[in-house]
């Protein structure tokens, strides 16, 4: 009996299994809509803060978003890729629609699957506009033609039709955020940033053995593997639980400071360096009265 | 059958009361860190000099919220206490290899001494600006740079510590 099902099952799972792999993207691209778009460099040059694009994209003492940065995972260590506008080394080959195919999503140049270590899982909620703006912003990005270092990972991942399997399982593009809740601007802007371009839940909101963010314990804290380092929770109970108030997160957001005098070091410092200690003081508020639910 | 007579139960219920207190304020140290080795000699001194340093920076913060708040007074003293601890005071409580739990220091700090003594060099000038700083902005925005340079060390140097 046993026999038989695993003569019938195998077979079955391995037709489902090329079908999904030879599966077109169905994943309709907004190249229409952005036409109408134009960027803005300055606000784009504001957006590569918000978005911490420099963390991942821009190594110690290289070239601005000449890539190089390793970003280990349990799956391997991944190196941020070149995005400055080199031809050949960069995104330089890339137009502008092919960046917001990346973005919003998750699609290489070529229509293939990319890993969701680059948080396009975040970028979805971008608006064109952002998107428009950000790619306005890396034009004026000196090109370097430092080659993007290949990823040293489980060699099964090599094959983007997995990939493309797991966006079929755990990314559904688009934005729900769309969806406005009747809150104050601030709230709105908060909730944008913190989902969208901050992806502060790609590190707050824990992930299941697949790598995809549990939203159903949306910020609630985590783990980083490989070196466990244990990320705070910091949704609206567990903030308000632990006597957050909205000046401590303001001053923790801006400046790193600690509600007990510590400044904080990790990850978090680094997120503080290369983005969040440059954003203006109404981006900080947004943020603090969207986490605190104001 | 075993059956308890109401004295065993009683004996039973008066120990567990007893063991509650003991079983809770357990939990709570070790909610507040508190358990493991406590520090001693040179790791002490690091930890209490650490603590004056979060001391002087809520001192400070707690200036800074609004012009109703801002005492120019409060920042200068506590600008200079910091100015006063790091350099090289502050190397010297780090000598070679006391990392021992439960500190935090990292192995890193002594085989890339050199930036170590920059960056605690770095907390001082930074002290040192807040501490002429004259006016409410000018006091925030020189305080968020000497903050930076107290997260410039512990990112490098410091075990991060669970939260």
């Amino acid at each position: 009996m046993l026999k038989r099902l695993t003569l019938i099952a195998v077979p079955a799972a391995l037709l489902v299994l090329s079908a999904l792999m030879v599966a077109p993207s169905l994943t309709p691209r907004q190249d229409a809509d952005l036409a109408n778009v134009a960027g803005d460099r300055a606000r784009g040059a504001y957006l590569l803060k918000l978005g911490g694009c420099a963390a991942c994209h821009t190594a110690e003492g290289a070239a601005p978003f000449a890539g190089g940065v390793a970003l280990k995972t349990q799956f391997g260590t991944f190196f941020g890729p070149n995005i400055t506008p080199d031809e050949t080394a960069g995104i330089g080959g890339w137009s502008r629609e092919d960046f917001a195919n990346a973005m919003l999503n998750g699609k290489g140049q070529h229509g293939e699957s990319l890993y969701p270590v680059f948080p396009y899982t975040s970028y979805q909620h971008l608006s064109l506009q952002d998107v428009a703006d950000m790619w306005s912003a890396l034009q004026e990005v000196t090109p370097s033609a430092t080659p993007s270092k290949p990823h040293e990972i489980n060699p099964f991942f090599l094959n983007r039709r997995y990939m493309a399997i797991w966006q079929i399982l755990f990314f559904s593009p688009g934005s729900a955020l769309a969806e406005r809740p009747a809150k104050s601007d601030a709230w709105l802007r908060g909730q944008y940033i913190v989902n969208g371009p901050g992806h502060c839940g790609e590190c707050h909101t824990p992930r299941n053995g697949f790598g995809a963010r549990d939203e159903k314990r949306h910020l609630a804290g985590s783990v980083l593997p490989p070196d466990n380092e244990k990320v705070p929770a910091i949704s609206t109970a567990a903030l308000m639980q632990n006597g957050w108030t909205k000046e401590d997160l303001i001053w923790a957001l801006q400046i790193g400071l600690l509600p007990d005098g510590d400044v904080m070091g990790g990850s978090m410092g680094e997120v503080i360096d290369g983005s969040l200690s440059q954003l203006t003081d109404e981006d900080i508020g947004a943020i603090a009265t969207y986490l605190l639910n104001e | 059958m075993i059956r308890f007579s109401s004295k065993t139960i009683r004996r039973a219920l008066t120990a567990s009361a007893l063991a509650l207190p003991l079983l809770t304020s357990a939990s709570v140290l070790a909610h507040d860190g508190e358990e493991g080795p406590q520090p001693t000699g040179v790791v002490k001194e690091r930890m209490d000099a650490m603590k004056g340093l979060k001391d002087a920076l809520m001192a400070i913060r707690g200036t800074l919220g609004s012009e109703e708040t801002f005492d120019q007074a409060v920042v200068t003293e506590n600008a200079k206490k910091i100015s006063a601890v790091a350099g090289e005071p502050l190397l010297a409580l780090f000598p070679q290899g006391t990392n021992e739990a439960p500190s935090e220091a990292l192995d890193n700090i002594w085989t890339d001494w050199e930036n170590f003594k920059i960056k605690s060099g770095l907390l001082k000038t930074k002290a040192d600006a807040l501490a002429v700083a004259e006016g409410l902005d000018a006091s925030k925005a020189a305080f968020g740079e000497m903050a930076q340079s107290c997260g410039g060390c512990h990112k490098v140097y410091r075990l991060e510590k669970e939260q």
